[in-house]
């Protein structure tokens, strides 16, 4: 088949807690030409899973007859080879007397299952639309994100509620009935993005976009695996992901040059790009005129985060003011975050800078404060939320290392007082920068199972330094 | 929510059998077998063994997802005591590479299995063997419960984000007295980790018989006046909804809300396959 473009496919893949990489049942394989990627995930109480996962992977990717869709409507037979060359793999290990009997299986655990995703990007058709078709059974996920969107679209499952401890398969051996598996078909374009994820990671993709943190987003710059591993280390840390192998390949479209439709032939775009900041639930602050841009995409972010730690708390009734569709990312808010007073009237805020109180010496800003400066003048120091993962003890001291990395999501800060259980959402004082910290005891989160409140020393420009 | 952790080499799941090995074990069993209650017993003993040690196997590598202890009582007069011989004879709680690595012997059966080409081919069904049966003496059930509420608070204490023990007792239900074993086992169910409070499943090896009975949700499901399946459907752990969800998976497609950890005459190792030691694959 002709290479009809050049589609940067990268994978990474961890395994659970306290389990070695050679121990992970995920498998995942992509065709020479990068037109076809798959991924299986084995189900680990089943036999020898990671032999028919990568039997799974291996033959889809090497089938590059036809369209999926010819698969998927007679995929009994598409899979019945694959059976059967596991099946002579199960019969080489039985009749070896040197295995041991819990790798030989039983009467009854005698075939391995797995989950599954293959994707297959077509190439232009004669009307020159570039149709990428996919065939999933189980909890494995694929994830389209159009070019110029930040809304995936999952497949099979899209709705984090829909996983549990017991998935559909395809089995490894034909007397065991295999589920039916789903197929879907779409149109791509340069610059779209498909993840797919095996389960843990493809449930956490789906609960961060139903809680509009779109932390997910980081997933389309991993570059690493390096990078990757300390991302899922970060969110097991938080509580967020379940402990379980945890793989991704995630293919960019890059249309080969001869492949590209010229101008005059390019169809109006399928539909409006969406825009990730007309949220209904996007939170509000700033809104002050001569605001950076920086510190207003800061704000932005932040807020997600705020959101969610305090959502039990906040008040939702007064509809959010929609933001027409901006270019770029220039959040006009205009109101406070606990939605108290009158939105048509701004509270005037002011954005002070703060620094550092651990040295007089130092001019270093470690992050911005949305008070009124009379508000801040009796305080020395500022509540943060901060994971587990970023403070590190200091010997036998009760002092700590508070690490911000410099990708992580912005911290908020909160006004001091005597329990963190007091905050109240309008305690919000602003937002904490990557860097390093000297803290005191942190105090252990009661709604959040890892992260920790810890107080953090600051000063204003004009309290000294 | 309780019950949500999965059994993984973090996070390792406990097991505790009791194994019944009074007297009154050497009648006849009323199921089909045609085998004495004790030699029902250790069959199903080394059955949850054989099938804890083959889900805990993923290809080749056996993951310590769980610790194990086998306790007996009966034989020993009015004390329970580690039912491990051989290797394990000296350790109470054991850890799966342990307990796959030291059985006793392994015992084969010829078994025809298909060759995909429509014809068969005979291989070696391998049955570990740890326990071998045994009956005499009385039946100190209580006291079973109580060496168990030491090795569960022991081990919690190291184990705390854990999901809670589960003590399965392999037993005719006869325990020399139903008030100290009922509160025993009451004690013992009030120990935990953060995950939930200990799970107290039993498996009625019985001369009665009634057609088997599997995880009942209410006392009329068991056979009529047999009180001693009474006293350990009273004693038995309503299963959680993982263990719940998981039973759909595993054949009980009507199970009854309320559910609980119960089998009467019927094989003890299906409520091994009710526990989240990793994904399970739906059958259908």
């Amino acid at each position: 088949m002709q290479n009809h473009n050049q589609n940067d496919i990268v994978h990474f893949t961890m395994p659970k807690i306290g389990e070695q990489e050679t121990d992970i049942q995920d498998f995942c394989s992509r065709s020479t030409d990068g037109s076809l990627a798959a991924i299986a995930d084995g189900a680990s109480t089943s036999l020898w899973p990671r032999e028919w996962a990568n039997i799974l992977v291996e033959k889809f990717c090497c089938h590059n007859q036809g369209s999926i869709a010819s698969i998927h409507e007679r995929w009994e037979d598409w899979l019945h080879p694959l059976q059967e060359e596991w099946r002579q793999h199960s019969l080489k290990m039985k009749k070896d007397p040197t295995i041991p009997w819990n790798v030989q299986g039983s009467r009854e655990k005698d075939h391995g299952s797995a989950t599954f995703v293959g994707l297959k990007l077509q190439p232009p058709n004669q009307a020159g639309e570039k149709i990428w078709e996919a065939l999933a059974v189980g909890d494995s996920c694929l994830f389209q994100i159009k070019a110029n969107s930040y809304e995936p679209v999952a497949f099979p499952l899209d709705k984090s509620e829909q996983f549990t401890t017991v998935t559909n398969c395809f089995h490894s051996l034909p007397e065991y009935k295999s589920y039916q598996p789903a197929y879907k078909h779409g149109l791509y374009e340069e610059g779209d993005i498909f993840f797919l994820a095996t389960d843990a990671l493809a449930e956490w993709i789906l609960n961060d976009c139903e809680n509009l943190t779109d932390r997910w987003k980081k997933l389309t710059s991993v570059a690493t695996q390096a990078e990757f591993t300390n991302f899922i280390n970060q969110l097991r840390d938080d509580g967020l992901i379940k402990n379980d192998d945890t793989t991704l390949l995630r293919l960019k479209v890059v249309i080969s040059e001869g492949n590209k439709p010229k101008l005059s032939d390019q169809n109006p775009p399928k539909s409006e790009p969406s825009n990730p900041y007309n949220n209904p639930l996007l939170l509000i602050i700033a809104g002050v005129l001569g605001i950076t841009f920086m510190i207003g995409a800061v704000i932005y972010i932040s807020n997600f985060n705020n959101k969610q730690s305090y959502s039990p708390n906040l008040h939702q009734n007064d509809p959010p003011n929609k933001v027409t569709t901006p270019e770029k990312p220039t959040p006009i808010v205009n109101t406070t975050p606990t939605s108290t007073s009158n939105n048509s009237n701004p509270p005037n805020y002011q954005i002070l800078p703060i620094y550092s109180a651990e040295s007089n010496n130092t001019q270093r800003t470690i992050g911005f404060v949305l008070k009124k400066a009379s508000e801040l003048e009796s305080l020395q120091q500022l509540w943060v939320h901060v994971p587990k993962a970023y403070l590190e003890k200091i010997g036998e001291t009760d002092k700590f290392i508070m690490t911000i990395p410099i990708d992580a999501t912005p911290l908020a800060l909160y006004i001091d007082k005597p329990e963190p259980q007091d905050l109240l959402p309008q305690d919000f004082a602003g937002y904490l920068l990557p860097g390093k910290y000297l803290v005191f005891k942190p105090t252990e989160s009661r709604t959040f199972k890892y992260p920790r409140w810890v107080k953090v020393n600051f000063r204003l420009e004009n309290k000294g330094g | 929510m309780s019950y949500t952790q999965s059994l993984s080499s973090e996070n390792p799941g406990y097991i505790l059998i009791l194994i019944d090995q009074s007297g009154s074990m050497s009648s006849n069993f009323g199921g089909k077998s045609g085998d004495s209650k004790a030699q029902e017993c250790a069959k199903a003993v080394n059955r949850v063994l054989r099938e804890i040690g083959l889900t805990c196997t993923a290809g080749q590598v056996i993951k310590n997802r769980c610790d194990i202890s086998v306790l007996s009582y009966g034989a020993s007069g009015n004390q329970a005591k580690s039912a491990f011989a051989g290797n394990l004879a000296s350790k109470p709680v054991v850890t799966m590479q342990e307990l796959v690595n030291n059985c006793l012997r392994v015992d084969t059966v010829k078994m025809k299995v298909s060759d995909g080409a429509g014809g068969s081919v005979e291989v070696d069904e391998q049955f570990p063997i740890w326990i071998d049966p045994v009956n005499s003496g009385g039946t100190p059930m209580a006291a079973a419960f109580e060496m168990a509420y030491n090795l569960v608070d022991s081990w919690t204490q190291n184990h705390k984000a854990s999901f809670p023990p589960i003590v399965i007792n392999i037993t005719d239900g006869e325990p020399d007295s139903q008030s100290d074993a009922l509160s025993a086992a009451s004690k013992l169910s009030k120990l935990g980790t953060s995950d939930g409070t200990t799970l107290i499943l039993n498996a009625h090896i019985s001369a009665g018989k009634a057609a088997r009975v599997e995880l009942p949700s209410s006392s009329t499901q068991l056979p009529p006046g047999d009180s001693n399946a009474k006293f350990l459907f009273d004693i038995s752990s309503e299963l959680p909804p993982v263990m719940f969800e998981r039973a759909g998976a595993v054949g009980y497609n009507n199970l009854d809300p309320g559910a609980r950890g119960f089998v009467y005459n019927a094989d003890a190792e299906t409520m091994i396959q009710l526990l989240d030691v990793g994904t399970k694959a739906n059958l259908q």
